[in-house]
């Protein structure tokens, strides 16, 4: 790909939703999508694979009719397969006078309406038709003459049952978590929303690993436009596999160059049907355990599906440790620096007191200590998390408390600053949502650096930025900051920064408003 | 066609009315007026009501235009072109002299040791940010700081209480009514920023007739608003300061912040403070820049944003070349009382006029 | 704005990090750790030895730095420098000292008597001008020199300014002395009628005043009685009665102990609280100003009154008691308007109070004010009510001398 650097920053710059369509090359077999099936070709490219079988079987009707049972090993229930499609068409049924009147010309209509016994069984003609259903796990019944074929639903694969949920813990809500399996999590959230306005749009993503991803909404509570416009974005994306659903986020997302994550993706069905009911679109993709929500404001990584379990008054307290928390989170080391370099008037007399002489031996300037902490922090973080749990907790020995004892022992970092870091650290951990988290890390690193060289007024500067962008930044057409800026005061006060109690929310939230979620919300 | 909601221009109001008035306001008030200085905002702020009640009359004649392209309707076209043209050298000049007392404000007090530049810069990042963001995110933001700057002034009236000197305001009205006047006439340009800038944010509001009625409504309020609140902020000032020391400091708010006491340990906050008079700065600095480059969009009909460019620059110009301190305080009183005042009376008075002239002439 | 949303962000980053960037390199000083700042905790001006130039003391507290663990002690290093002008002394001591002096922290400015007696207006520009000082720091007039007053170390204070601090802000509640913050001094002088008070401190020996330490060669430091300044300079000092009265008429006093005496009979009574106003009213055929004091109060120690009292006698006796604190408090208040009279100096601010309360009035004898107070007439209304006296009733007293003795005594 020859492109000159500044048609390379234009495509890096583009909002990915309204990028072009990027078409991939077809293998033979993508070609004859649309043709009539034909056994022996499929047999041609589809036995090479190991995992995919082919059973012949005659069926001796008034004529000898050579069949073919295809399935992919390991995605169908074999034992289902075997009482209830090759026993009956083999054994039970030859008796039947009406298997003995099956000719080649019938055979399909008479094998559905009469000998396959599963729930789901459908005529097929085409040959895209067979291969996607063959290697979704259904099992397909060719007739090798005919130019039609018999799917038989019998899925049955391996997979996780319905776990606690892992990363989203909770005290009172249901301990129910999403799996990797799409139609579990379909149903866990049907179990939820027993109304048929709760919809499930299918379609399927991934050229080649050809996903199925489900749209979720609930008719009536949704603005058409943002189902209209998640429908768009979905069929834009085109990549050759959809490896976890959270991959869509960065198709799907406005503002790709933002710190802020504009998609939650969640892992308990609650938070998604709740969601649902607030008028949001979920999207449900197979093989991830978590879903997509969206539209969604900043507020919502904020709340925690307790605050709805909770009583409303101790939300209250709740909320605002989380909302204090994320401050502290953002602005304890900036402040520290700003404070102990500039205005060193607000420190009480004897606070500076200490510090200065605490701080006399060390050889860094509040910034560079501050800097080198929040570094180790990081590498403490990330060494941990994919460690294996007793290994885990060595880390957090070894890093907390011999790192930090020793640096503080050793004159290297200020014994105020070690508090500094660990007070940002843990009140890092009160935000909620872990995408929201790593942003906030992200953005405490530059204004550390302003208040670091301008003291408040860098500070203000980097805040100031941070916010105009905040309030620029939209997801499907919702301003990312509503309802605080600009304020709707009912959703502010029944569920921003505390939680009106149960009975007196009124029916509509009027959190979303959302305005041409096509375009970003500009016209 | 970005719009606002009637919140969002209700603050938006609130936020370019009040600027950074507070800064300055008791100073002023107090030496024309003495001890009876607070009562001389009210009468100042007043003064803009028939001016804006003017400009709203003409928005439902001529929907989706500014004052400026509905004066070359009214006055014809180069008579309308050429008042367009001043008023956005106007605003432009001015807001790139607000942004430069700014930073003369943080000069003074909390950091005297970062240069003048930095600080402009500083400034002008978050104004050109606005700018790029849009009119409505101008709005939200209005919607975000204002109310933070409305606590952070309550906040410093709350705890300046243990230091307020007794009986300062008494007598009330010693010298009679007229250096109270005398005060509302020096800071009534104030008010009259802010109706220039409306002027130039008329294709913004709302478009549905009866939201123009809420939005006169909510003029008012926020009008209100800002009396008490200018008038909190001066009647503060006067009772801690005594009106002969509130006339000779330059910021006396600042000293204020300097003298907020909390317990024992919390003290000399006003660095804190200034991060949130740094939003109120920027939001008038930002409403002066949009005010300028739509008139000059409506002179010239510029599309994009190569015309906000170059005037991006000449608005970091004026301040970084233009002069510092005490300079730039007198030269912005010099232009609020003999351009800003006179500029935003006639030309209202005559588009308006004129306007009302012809219809009669239509009717007849 | 409405430009096509299709490359703004492109535009936006760019500028953005253009601006970050610039803003970072064109990163100015004004940088200071805070190790490496000498914090200022008190301030001394004397006159200097040169005619016109003055004798700065700075006193700089100095963490005693501690490996790890263990609060920080502090230690004081104080210096002092002559120049002709103030600001520039502490450049001087930049030469010969590592680091920066931070000023934010100056809580007390002492001001040495010849000085305060030459004038201090001049002095005060520099600390109510430079940024890092506050308004709120408090003036002291040292009855001797400055330099002594801050090189005084006090057995329970390693820092004298903070001793004074610890003085000024512990005790302000104990009203014995005025408290002047350098705001209130500047806005008294902003008044026209109105003369400004700055408490004095003094250094005393053991033995002095009846104090008695317990290292004989140790000095305290005792804030006690006021200065009176007319234009900037020391015109007097007020004795303590006179002091006391001035309080009492300020509305300045919040609990402090008051002694009552009459015949052999001595009370002392502590103030809860009180309030004073006043009304500009005709006495004695002229207007004058008339100080309504209201002062409610416990008793804390009787001496001279004897023998054992029924709850009645004893109901009656608090009543009687009352007329002899108020007239204790009418005794300060008429030493303080006597003072006053005598200087011609209106520090007790009746000039202003007349203002506030008849304008009209005031502008006719302004013209002729401190010399007119001398035979303006002042008068007190002083209303005592005694809430209780503590845990007792009457004094420890054996009651069979109290029988022998008794009755006769009580009702005196």
């Amino acid at each position: 790909m020859r492109k000159s650097f500044f048609s390379m920053m234009k495509d890096l710059t583009k909002r990915p939703y309204t990028k072009e369509i990027r078409n991939y090359p077809k293998t033979p077999i993508d070609k004859e999508w649309e043709n009539p099936i034909s056994y022996a070709r499929i047999e041609e490219e589809l036995s090479q694979s190991s995992d995919i079988v082919f059973r012949k079987f005659l069926i001796r009707g008034k004529e000898e009719i050579t069949c073919i049972l295809g399935v992919v090993d390991g995605l169908v229930d074999k034992n289902l397969l075997d009482a209830y499609v090759l026993r009956i068409v083999m054994v039970d049924a030859t008796v039947d006078p009406a298997f003995k009147e099956m000719t080649l010309k019938n055979i399909i209509n008479s094998l559905m309406d009469r000998f396959t016994p599963a729930n789901e069984v459908k005529k097929i003609t085409r040959m895209g038709e067979a291969i996607d259903a063959m290697l979704a796990g259904d099992a397909v019944l060719f007739v090798e003459q005919s130019q039609e074929a018999l799917v038989i639903s019998a899925r049955g694969w391996q997979t996780r049952g319905v776990n606690t949920p892992q990363r989203e813990a909770s005290i009172r809500g249901p301990q129910e978590a999403f799996n990797e399996t799409l139609r579990t999590n379909t149903s866990l959230i049907r179990r939820i929303i027993k109304h048929p306005s709760l919809r499930l749009i299918s379609m399927k993503i991934g050229a080649l690993s050809n996903t199925d991803v489900v749209i979720a909404y609930v008719e009536n509570r949704v603005s058409p436009d943002v189902v209209a416009e998640v429908k768009r974005r979905l069929n834009r994306v085109k990549i050759d596999g959809v490896i976890a659903g959270d991959i869509l986020e960065e198709f799907l997302e406005d503002h790709p160059y933002s710190p802020f994550p504009q998609i939650l993706h969640t892992e308990r069905p609650d938070i998604v049907a709740s969601s649902l009911l607030e008028g949001r679109v979920a999207i449900i993709v197979d093989g991830t355990p978590s879903v997509l929500i969206v539209p969604v404001t900043l507020p919502m990584f904020m709340q925690v599906n307790d605050d709805y379990y909770e009583r409303a008054m101790i939300v209250i307290l709740v909320r605002s440790i989380r909302y204090w928390g994320a401050a502290i989170a953002v602005l304890a080391p900036s402040l520290y620096i700003a404070v102990t370099t500039f205005h060193q008037e607000l420190l009480p007399v004897t606070l500076a007191l200490s510090i200065a002489g605490s701080r006399e031996a060390t050889p860094f300037s509040a910034l560079g200590e501050a800097m080198l902490m929040l570094i180790a922090l990081e590498v403490l973080q990330e060494g941990g998390l994919r460690l294996p749990k007793p290994i885990g907790q060595t880390i957090g020995i070894v890093g907390a408390l011999i790192i930090g004892d020793a640096a503080v022992k050793a004159s290297l970092v200020s014994p105020i600053m070690v508090i500094v870091i660990g007070l940002t650290a843990v009140s890092g951990y009160t935000i909620p949502y872990y995408s929201l988290a790593i942003g906030i890390r992200l953005i405490r690193l530059p204004l550390m650096i302003l208040a670091g060289t301008m003291g408040f007024f860098g500070l203000g500067i980097g805040l100031y930025l941070i916010l105009i962008h905040l309030l620029g930044l939209r997801s499907f057409g919702t301003p990312f900051l509503s309802p605080i800026a600009p304020l709707r005061i009912r959703a502010f006060l029944q569920d921003t920064l505390v939680r009106a109690p149960w009975w007196a929310l009124k029916e509509d939230p009027d959190l979303i408003d959302t305005k041409h979620p096509h375009s970003g919300g500009r016209q | 066609m970005q719009r606002l909601s009637t919140h969002q221009f209700t603050m938006l109001t609130a936020g370019v009315l009040l600027g950074t008035t507070f800064m300055v306001s008791g100073s002023i008030v107090t030496q024309a007026a003495g001890r009876d200085g607070w009562m001389a905002v009210m009468p100042a702020f007043l003064m803009c009501v028939p001016f804006t009640w003017m400009i709203f009359s003409l928005v439902p004649k001529y929907p989706n235009q500014d004052l400026v392209k509905i004066s070359e309707k009214v006055l014809g076209k180069w008579l309308g072109k050429a008042l367009g043209l001043s008023f956005s050298l106007i605003m432009i000049y001015f807001g790139g002299l607000f942004a430069s007392q700014g930073v003369d404000m943080y000069n003074r007090t909390v950091l005297p040791l970062i240069p003048h530049y930095v600080l402009i810069l500083g400034v002008s990042l978050i104004t050109f940010y606005l700018y790029l963001s849009g009119i409505e995110v101008l709005a939200r933001f209005a919607e975000v700081i204002f109310p933070l700057v409305c606590m952070a002034l309550l906040f410093i009236a709350i705890f300046i209480i243990p230091r307020f000197e007794r009986g300062e305001l008494f007598p009330i009205l010693q010298n009679g009514i007229t250096p109270v006047l005398s005060a509302a006439l020096n800071i009534s340009p104030w008010p009259f920023e802010y109706v220039l800038f409306l002027a130039g944010l008329l294709p913004f509001l709302p478009a549905k007739p009866k939201d123009l009625k809420i939005i006169k409504v909510n003029f008012f309020k926020a009008l209100a608003l800002i009396i008490v609140l200018s008038t909190i902020v001066v009647l503060v000032q006067i009772m801690t300061f005594g009106p002969f020391e509130t006339a000779r400091l330059t910021y006396g708010l600042l000293v204020l912040g300097n003298m907020v006491e909390i317990s024992r340990t919390i003290a000399g906050i006003e660095a804190v403070f200034t991060l949130f008079w740094t939003g109120a700065l920027t939001l008038k600095a930002a409403a002066f820049f949009f005010a300028g480059i739509w008139g000059l969009q409506s002179v010239f009909g510029f599309k994009g944003k190569k015309s906000a460019i170059i005037v991006g620059i000449i608005f970091v110009l004026i301040p970084l070349l233009g002069g510092k301190g005490v300079n730039v305080v007198v030269e912005m009183a010099y232009i609020d009382r003999y351009i800003i005042l006179p500029f935003a009376v006639l030309w209202i008075l005559l588009v308006w006029g004129v306007d009302l002239w012809k219809h009669r002439q239509k009717s007849l | 704005m409405e430009a096509s949303p299709k490359k703004p962000l492109r535009k936006r980053l760019l500028i953005v990090c253009v601006l970050v960037i610039s803003l970072l390199i064109l990163e100015g000083c004004g940088k200071r750790e805070v190790e490496e700042l000498a914090f200022m905790m008190g301030v001394g001006i004397d006159k200097g030895k040169q005619e016109g130039s003055y004798l700065v003391t700075i006193q700089v507290a100095k963490p005693k730095p501690s490996g790890g663990g263990g609060s920080t002690e502090l230690e004081d290093w104080t210096l002092s420098v002559e120049g002709p002008i103030i600001a520039s002394t502490i450049e001087k001591v930049n030469e010969m000292f590592d680091k920066q002096f931070f000023a934010g922290t100056v809580r007390v400015i002492v001001i040495g008597e010849d000085l305060a007696r030459t004038g201090i207006n001049e002095v005060l520009d520099f600390y109510q001008r430079y940024y890092q000082y506050r308004r709120t720091m408090y003036l002291v007039v040292a009855k001797g020199s400055a330099k002594d007053l801050l090189e005084t170390k006090t057995t329970t204070h390693n820092i004298p300014a903070l001793g004074l601090l610890g003085i000024i802000e512990g005790n302000k509640r104990q009203s014995t002395f005025p408290v002047t913050r350098l705001g209130h001094y500047l806005t008294i002088l902003g008044r026209e009628s109105q003369n400004p008070v700055i408490p004095s401190a003094e250094v005393i020996r053991s033995g002095d005043k009846g104090i008695y330490l317990s290292d004989e060669k140790g000095n305290e430091v005792i804030m006690s009685c006021a200065g009176v300044f007319e234009d900037g300079r020391l015109v007097d000092f007020l004795g303590d009665q006179e002091t006391k009265g001035y309080l009492w008429l300020d509305d300045e006093i919040k609990t402090r102990r008051l002694e009552g005496e009459r015949d052999r009979l001595k009370i002392v009574a502590s103030v809860h609280n009180s309030k004073t106003k006043y009304k500009v009213e005709m006495i004695d055929e002229q207007l004058g100003i008339k100080f309504y004091i209201k002062a409610s109060m416990a008793l804390d120690e009787i001496l001279g009154q004897q023998g054992e009292m029924s709850t009645e006698e004893w109901r009656n006796f608090l009543q009687e008691v009352e007329p002899i604190l108020a007239q204790a408090i009418q005794e300060e208040c008429e030493a303080a308007v006597a003072k006053s009279k005598k200087l011609q100096l209106d520090f007790i601010g009746i000039g202003r109070k007349i203002e506030i309360k008849n304008p009209k009035y005031w502008t006719e004898i302004k013209d002729n004010w401190p010399q007119g107070l001398e035979d303006f007439p002042v008068a007190f209304e002083i209303e005592v009510d005694v809430d209780h006296a503590g845990l007792a009733r009457n004094s420890p007293v054996s009651p069979q001398k109290s029988e022998s003795k008794g009755e006769g005594n009580i009702h005196q």
